[in-house]
């Protein structure tokens, strides 16, 4: 489980504008900088936003992926994607 | 010693300065809902203003994430998130109090993180943009609603009523208590509406805590507001804690306003 580098993750993405923009050039190779499972690097390259929730990424922090428009996600396609989780079952909330 | 002259507690959705500022009927009526606390708060002709809000994980992270922190800074920044037609300014920020605030705490047995240099989010930057006009100086407080486990609700009644004996404590000057955030409220998680980043999930929760603020009932107010409950009320709901600390902090003062609408997730308040 590295919930907390996927939470790391999604805080650079709004507080680091160098970050940000190298995830949108190259997120593979950004990606390899985290200690993330196989699964998580693979959901965070999908965009794959409801498997993050359901991993425990804080939904504060993970809707910031969205909104700052990285890993292939728009706010709309977040908003879309994350409404197939269940309730409560980020770990951080 | 010092006076608690005002209190108030408003939403801080980030999209509300801009829209305030725009020329449509839904603009006009947030900016005359802020309007009608500004007014108590300009009436009071605080010295000082005590925020109380919670960190959206924008000045704080998981790293070292604090359930309470007193800022004591000479100035903060913010906002350091997204806030449409609010420029990142220098805000200025009451040191003094702030240290004062935290080692009376401490004598209370309340042990809040000290920051004395931080940035701010929208929690600090929307109330202080609609209810500051003067530019008073503030001092920011931040209580955990955002990431599990929460302080529970008579946790933060007693924060409160630290922070009034904390208040008289002070030397001669007036003070006024400000709490910022929403009652039921879903970021990020699949209870939003379709199409939208936000959701109400419980708007009936919202009008209750709105009914228990406005009749002074903090009892049943707390008593209520169980981690349960804050959960099924969105991601977001345990803005309702900083809240509450206002409310037993300004506890003696009696009620100028209380605006909710039926179906909203929060509420425009004030007492003096």
């Amino acid at each position: 489980m590295s919930v907390y580098e996927i939470n790391r993750i999604c805080y650079l993405v709004a507080h680091d504008d160098e970050f940000r923009g190298r995830l949108r050039t190259d997120p593979r190779r950004q990606l390899d900088e985290f200690a993330l499972t196989e699964p998580e690097r693979a959901a965070l390259l999908a965009g794959d936003v409801r498997a993050l929730y359901d991993r425990g990424a804080h939904p504060v922090l993970l809707v910031r992926l969205g909104t700052h428009r990285v890993l292939g996600l728009t706010p709309e396609l977040y908003a879309e994607r994350i409404r197939t989780a269940r309730p409560g079952n980020g770990e951080q909330k | 010693m010092a006076e608690l002259v005002a209190a108030a507690g408003v939403p801080h959705t980030p999209v509300f300065p801009a829209l305030a500022r725009g020329d449509s009927e839904q603009g006009r009526d947030i900016a005359a809902r802020y309007a009608a606390v500004s007014g108590v708060l300009a009436e009071a002709d605080a010295d000082v203003v005590l925020v109380l809000t919670c960190d959206h994980i924008n000045t704080f992270f998981l790293d070292a994430w604090p359930t309470f922190a007193v800022v004591a800074a000479d100035s903060v920044t913010g906002p350091s998130d997204e806030v449409p037609g609010v420029e990142r300014t220098e805000l200025a920020a009451a040191g003094a109090v702030g240290k004062h605030l935290h080692e009376r705490l401490l004598r209370q047995q309340f042990d809040p993180v000290l920051s004395q240099h931080c940035t701010v989010d929208h929690s600090i930057s929307v109330p202080l943009h609609f209810l500051n006009p003067a530019g008073l100086p503030v001092v920011p407080v931040f209580v955990n609603g955002m990431v599990g486990p929460l302080p529970s609700a008579a946790r933060c009644r007693a924060f409160g009523d630290a922070i009034r004996n904390a208040v008289a404590d002070l030397p001669p000057m007036r003070v006024a208590v400000v709490a910022s955030g929403s009652f039921s409220l879903e970021v990020g998680g699949p209870r939003m509406d379709r199409g939208k980043l936000y959701g109400i999930p419980d708007p009936g929760w919202a009008a209750r805590v709105s009914e228990h603020l406005a009749a002074g009932r903090l009892d049943q107010l707390a008593d209520e507001a169980t981690t349960a409950q804050i959960e099924r009320a969105g991601s977001v709901s345990g803005e309702l804690l900083p809240w509450i600390a206002m409310a037993e902090a300004a506890r003696d003062l009696p009620l100028s306003v209380l605006d909710h609408r039926p179906g909203e997730g929060h509420a425009f308040a004030a007492w003096s």
